[in-house]
């Protein structure tokens, strides 16, 4: 016991949250008998002000210089209390917090006295970890005043506006050749009944002629490195073959141009030339040619846009460029796709000319629109007099579409209801709903004046649409639930009110981010309710529908929202980097290279020939671990998670009955975060598991593993993010090696080799989560005494053995 | 018997978004307007207007439209069944048709010590391997053809043709000479001890003989082995496989040659083999494998295939009768020659319509699957 060390200990009841399930005063009294504890305090609301002042109070008091705060999980409030301890003088990382909510009382709510012995265990555990913690000091980088915001509609639009109004740089990347997205292809928008571009048109302007945003329209991101604060992005500038700064969009070429295609933005109801312009009032406000469908390729067929254009700003030649970015932020602005209802043959999305998507009506009755708003139906573009809207096509369904609600679809047809009452006022409406979704300001009123108007409200979703031969008009049967019978409506046309859904190109953006998506196919924030708009990633923040179906005026508040913490990063033109970082030990150095092979940043050097040792970046080390873990020879140390820490932590969670523990090395980023849902979710499991937190499964070394069966555990599990997933890139697949030669070590040793587990659990997954530990809890109940008594004189027999050519372990 | 709590938990009623889809496309409920399967469902969990023995809950016809079209794959079906053990339990009469002859043959054979002399119809060509733990599972086509003589119904031929079939192809099988009717009408009917009766005499011939795998034609039957046994058994590993799942790829890989049948058919998807099993390419595949044979869709087919109108013999109305009515119709639309169907129930069912049509001239023939494919065999041997 080392008598310098003076630890503080400080469980919290949670109001009942932790107390209701965790005799807490027991936890309490039991922290004073752990060794080097000075204090032990028990708190109502820990991270409360009252409750951080006691915190501080008792620090000063005692004299206390090793923080344990037994309370939620560490992903919630670590910060808060290194905030707290550092005001009592205490640096920062001289803090450990043990969950006693998530990962105990909230999993354990039906046995008190295993749930209140587990968070004795847990206390004890932390309290072995903080004797051995040593103060670190943060590496102060310097933060790239630039932003890079991907995706012009009209978050992206907003978010880039109020960081350059705020005043830094913003380059803007847009895949399609004009800023707008959705929003410059509706019509009218709710509840206000604005028309949507001319409301969208003045700030596509000010973005194209701000003076601190660089717009690269036609553009998509190529790749990106680095880390908050310092980003590297390369951006692929596809060809126009139209110089933008020239073009004056007057037009000449396009009635030239003798290639004629279906109009996209027009949903495919009139056409454009292949050198056109993707709408009227695109910024950039310049044409491009549709290379894939332009006759002036090779060989040289046509050339007579080239002729037409007065600017001579037509180049057939030119090629995409790269362009090469460093920015301090990120903001994912891409929005959504629309549900595509071919699917749904029972509704002839596709065989009859009359059914048609929301999407597809907002072109028809715009007056920017392919009949110039003058509202007719496909097939004989005659007016229709009865129009029928279906909602919940492709939402709310595990049947062919999305299990969750798109949010707009509810007050996109109220508005449209209203919109075609405006312009031909006898038309009979019919809207065919499940429920009428009018929760935001305004909704209830707009739904009231269709109501009012003459709108009928069906409550019923049809299960047939039949086309009438001849007239192509249509033949809708629904149960009208209200009154329980099965009725039949003639129609003129039908519009399907289309959910939206993620862009299948997501996954290609995310995998380029490092960004997790949830179930749902949106992009995952940092947390639902306290950090929506920041990605899990430090600098990378969201805005829009990227993230989660929602209307303009939400999208346009995120996208403030997302602005505002990007400037607060690049407001402090420094920022401190988590001092979490690999330091190599050079008198223990082979420079044999392992290491800088694992490292997912490329942060190590090491000249192999040389033999000068490795060297490790430490700006650009994220603190996975995967290094330590991978070198043989104890080279290298993590601060803040190092190899004594952990050894000290299996072994203190074994040192009493370890044949009824199972130890789980569990992932800051995904395992751990997916405990933590769990524990929220109140998701019920054995008792019998205890985790040791470590930033990546990468950092888990073989020698833990080992260390762990052989000081008694009968199973392990060693989890992380899913391959593909992994917070640091990579690192996860040197788990996965590991394991692997693991399990072959343990055959050759005559340990049954199920008794390490290894399962890839992500951040969402509470409920698996908790299903993988009742299973090992299962499996633990088959492991024999014979066995653990046989590994550990096995191991202990094979560690005295190696002693001397390995790593050190301190017993 | 009936854990209708749990049952509602398996069925999933409790997600049903009230949203009507299943009563749009139930064949019942189209000319039945007391039968609302939406309806069921709230009125049981969610009001107090339910009545146990509301005579409604006999009218579904387990088609599984309601299950294909459902946002949240409520098993509407199966909530109907327990509802009928439920009602059963509480001391509602069923119905019974024709009688009542075929439930009395059915808890007849659930006697584990009944010794059967069932295979006397088998033909002497057809070739047995006694050794083989394959045995092909005949069903209660025997007596319905007995049953159903004034219909003009051989479902026994189809399962002859089944035999020759899977000879031709090669494929070894015995008979089980004391096989049991498989049990899935009394399920139907909410008689979940008459059929668990069944089962277990069942399962007690099928280990007697060391059985591994089983053939069998009609479709119920191969839904009632291959997913009732095992859940209502528990420890059951033997492997079921219909006679289209074996010959099928054979033919679309021209293992064996099928015959010549000059005519314009159009095949009907029986529920369960279709619906249920997701076997709608393999019966097309044996079809086409017949030259000449010309083959044309009926409006409602594959995954929207209108129902056959048949019932586990127990109630049967004027609504079933419109159901058929509405197939025949169908068929007569597409005028097609031959109306192929590939399970017995169907055969007698649509028969059943037609008969009660009146003879007609330009009437369709409705045929058996195997018995056409056996039959084109015969033109080429």
């Amino acid at each position: 016991m080392d008598a310098s060390v003076r630890i503080g200990v400080f469980i919290c009841d949670c109001g009942l949250n932790i107390a209701g399930s965790v005799d807490t005063e027991a936890v309490t009294k039991y922290a004073e008998t752990l060794p080097n504890v000075v204090v032990s305090v028990r708190n109502r609301y820990t991270c409360s002000d009252p409750g951080q002042q006691e915190v501080k109070k008792s620090i000063i008091a005692n004299n206390v210089n090793r923080v344990v705060v037994a309370s939620c999980t560490p992903r919630l409030h670590e910060s808060t209390f290194r905030t707290c301890i550092s005001e009592a003088g205490l640096n920062p990382y001289l803090l450990e917090m043990a969950s006693l909510r998530e990962h105990c009382s909230w999993v354990h709510l039906h046995d008190r006295e295993m749930a209140t012995k587990k968070a004795k265990d847990i206390v004890k555990i932390a309290v072995a970890r903080a004797a051995l913690l040593q103060p670190q000091t943060e590496l102060e980088i310097p933060v790239t005043d630039a932003a890079l915001v991907i995706g012009g509609g009209v978050a992206g639009i907003q978010a880039a506006l109020d960081l350059a109004d705020g005043g830094h740089q913003v380059y803007l990347v847009e895949e399609q050749p004009s800023i707008g997205g959705v929003m410059a292809a509706l019509d009218k928008t709710f509840p206000t009944m604005d028309c949507s571009i001319c409301v969208l048109g003045p700030k596509m302007m000010d973005v194209g002629r701000h003076p601190r945003i660089r717009l690269m329209a036609y553009s998509s991101i190529e790749q990106v490195s680095g880390y908050v604060g310092n980003f590297k992005v390369k951006v692929r500038r596809k060809a126009r073959y139209v110089d933008e700064t020239m073009c004056t969009a007057c037009g000449k070429c396009a009635e030239a141009c003798p290639v004629t295609l279906p109009d996209e933005f027009q949903q495919g109801f009139s056409t454009r030339k292949s050198i056109h312009i993707a709408f009227p009032q695109a910024v950039p406000s310049a044409y491009l040619i549709d290379m894939q469908h332009c006759m002036g390729n090779n060989p040289v067929a046509c050339v007579k846009c080239v002729e037409a254009c007065d600017k001579h700003c037509i180049d057939l030649n030119a090629r995409d460029k790269i362009v090469e970015l460093e920015v301090g932020s990120i903001i994912v602005a891409t929005g959504m796709g629309i549900y595509d209802p071919t699917k749904l043959t029972e509704y002839g999305y596709g065989k009859f000319e009359n059914v048609i998507t929301t999407m597809e009506f907002e072109r028809l009755i715009c007056g920017g629109g392919p009949t110039e708003g003058h509202l007719v139906r496909p097939s004989d573009h005659k007016t229709p007099k009865r129009i029928g809207f279906i909602q919940c096509v492709g939402s709310r369904t595990d049947n062919r579409g999305n299990p969750y609600c798109s949010n707009v679809c509810c007050m996109n047809t109220v508005k449209d209801s209203l919109l075609i009452l405006e312009h031909y006022p006898d038309t009979e409406i019919f809207v065919f709903y499940m429920d009428m979704r009018a929760f935001g300001k305004g909704f209830e009123d707009l739904l009231r004046r269709s109501k009012e108007s003459g709108v009928h409200y069906v409550r019923g979703l049809p299960g047939e649409i039949t086309e009438i031969a001849g007239t192509q008009n249509l033949c809708l049967k629904v149960e009208n639930t209200t009154v329980s019978r099965l009725e039949e409506y003639p129609l003129d046309m039908v519009v399907l009110s289309v959910g939206l859904e993620p862009k299948a190109e997501l996954k290609k953006l995310a995998n380029i981010l490092n960004l997790s998506q949830t179930s749902d196919g949106f992009l995952m924030e940092a947390h639902p309710k306290l950090r929506p708009v920041d990605a899990p990633t430090p600098g990378i923040f969201f805005a829009g529908c990227v993230e989660a179906p929602k209307d303009i005026k939400d999208s346009v508040t995120q996208a403030g929202a997302a602005a505002a913490r990007s400037s607060i990063l690049l407001n402090s033109g420094k920022i401190k980097n988590q001092a979490i970082k690999a330091q190599v030990l050079q008198n223990k150095c082979i420079s044999c290279g392992a290491c800088a092979k694992v490292c997912p940043y490329s942060a190590i050097k090491v000249d192999i020939k040389a033999k000068t040792g490795a060297q490790i970046t430490a700006a650009a080390c994220a603190g996975c671990g995967t290094c330590a873990a991978e070198c043989r020879f104890g080279a290298i140390t993590m601060q803040h998670f190092s190899d004594e820490q952990i050894i000290s932590m299996i072994s203190t969670a074994l040192s009493e009955d370890p044949e009824t523990k199972i130890i789980s090395f569990l992932c800051n980023w995904c395992s751990y975060a997916g405990g933590d849902l769990a524990g929220t979710s109140r998701l019920q499991y054995p008792p019998n598991n205890r985790f040791i937190r470590t930033m990546c499964s990468g950092r888990v070394s073989e020698e833990f593993v080992m260390y762990a069966f052989e000081k008694g555990a009968p199973i392990v599990l060693v989890s992380g993010c899913h391959i593909g997933d992994c917070h640091y890139i990579s690192a996860n697949q040197q788990t996965k090696k590991r394991v692997e030669r693991l399990w072959e070590r343990m055959k050759k040793l005559g340990i049954r080799p199920e008794r390490l587990q290894l399962e890839w659990i992500s951040a969402a997954e509470g409920p698996r989560f908790a299903e993988i530990m009742r299973g090992l809890e299962e499996k633990r109940q088959k492991v024999t005494q014979e066995e653990i008594d046989y590994t550990r004189k096995v191991l202990a027999e094979q560690r005295i053995a190696k002693k001397a050519s390995q790593k050190q372990m301190p017993e | 018997m009936y854990n209708l709590d749990k049952e509602i938990q398996d069925t999933r009623v409790r997600l049903c978004l009230d949203c009507g889809k299943c009563t749009v496309v139930c064949p019942v409920a189209q000319f039945d307007v007391n039968f609302n399967p939406r309806l069921i469902i709230q009125k049981r969990l969610n009001s107090k207007v339910f009545d146990i023995k509301d005579g409604a809950i006999w009218s579904c016809l387990s088609c599984h439209m309601c299950f294909e079209r459902c946002n949240y794959r409520v098993k509407f079906p199966e909530f109907i069944i327990a509802l009928r053990g439920e009602a059963v339990q509480e001391g509602a009469r069923v119905m019974q048709s024709h009688g009542g002859v075929l439930q009395a043959a059915m808890h007849m054979m659930s006697r584990q010590e009944l010794e059967q002399k069932r295979i006397d119809w088998l033909p002497e060509d057809i070739v047995l391997t006694e050794q083989s733990d394959t045995r092909f599972f005949v069903g209660c086509a025997p007596y319905f053809d007995v049953v159903f003589q004034d219909l003009g119904v051989n479902t026994l031929d189809g399962v002859i043709s089944a035999l020759r079939l899977l000879n031709k192809a090669q494929i070894p099988f015995n008979l089980l000479a004391n096989e049991r009717c498989c049990g899935r009408d009394l399920l139907l009917q909410g008689d979940k001890k008459g059929f668990l009766a069944l089962a277990e005499a069942n399962l007690h011939e099928f280990s007697r003989h060391g059985v591994k795998r089983i053939i069998t034609y009609c479709p119920e039957c191969y839904s009632c082995l291959k997913l009732e046994y095992p859940k209502a058994l528990g420890n059951y590993e033997i492997q079921v496989v219909s006679l289209v799942e074996l010959l099928a790829p054979l033919i679309k890989e021209k293992k064996i040659k099928l015959g010549n049948l000059t005519c314009k058919a159009t095949y009907h998807d029986p529920c369960t083999l279709g619906r249920g099993a997701r076997l709608f390419d393999e019966p097309r595949q044996i079809l086409t494998g017949m030259e000449g044979l010309k083959l044309v869709e009926m409006e409602y087919n594959r995954e929207r295939a209108l129902c056959c109108g048949a019932s586990p013999w127990a109630y049967c109305s004027a609504v079933n009768r419109q159901v058929q009515g509405q197939r025949l119709a169908q068929a007569k639309a597409v005028a097609a020659e031959i109306l192929v169907t590939a399970c017995p129930k169907c055969q007698i069912h649509l028969k059943c319509a037609q008969k009660s049509e009146g003879q007609q001239d330009g009437q369709i023939q409705i045929r058996d699957l195997a018995t056409l494919a056996a039959l084109s065999l015969k033109e080429v041997s």
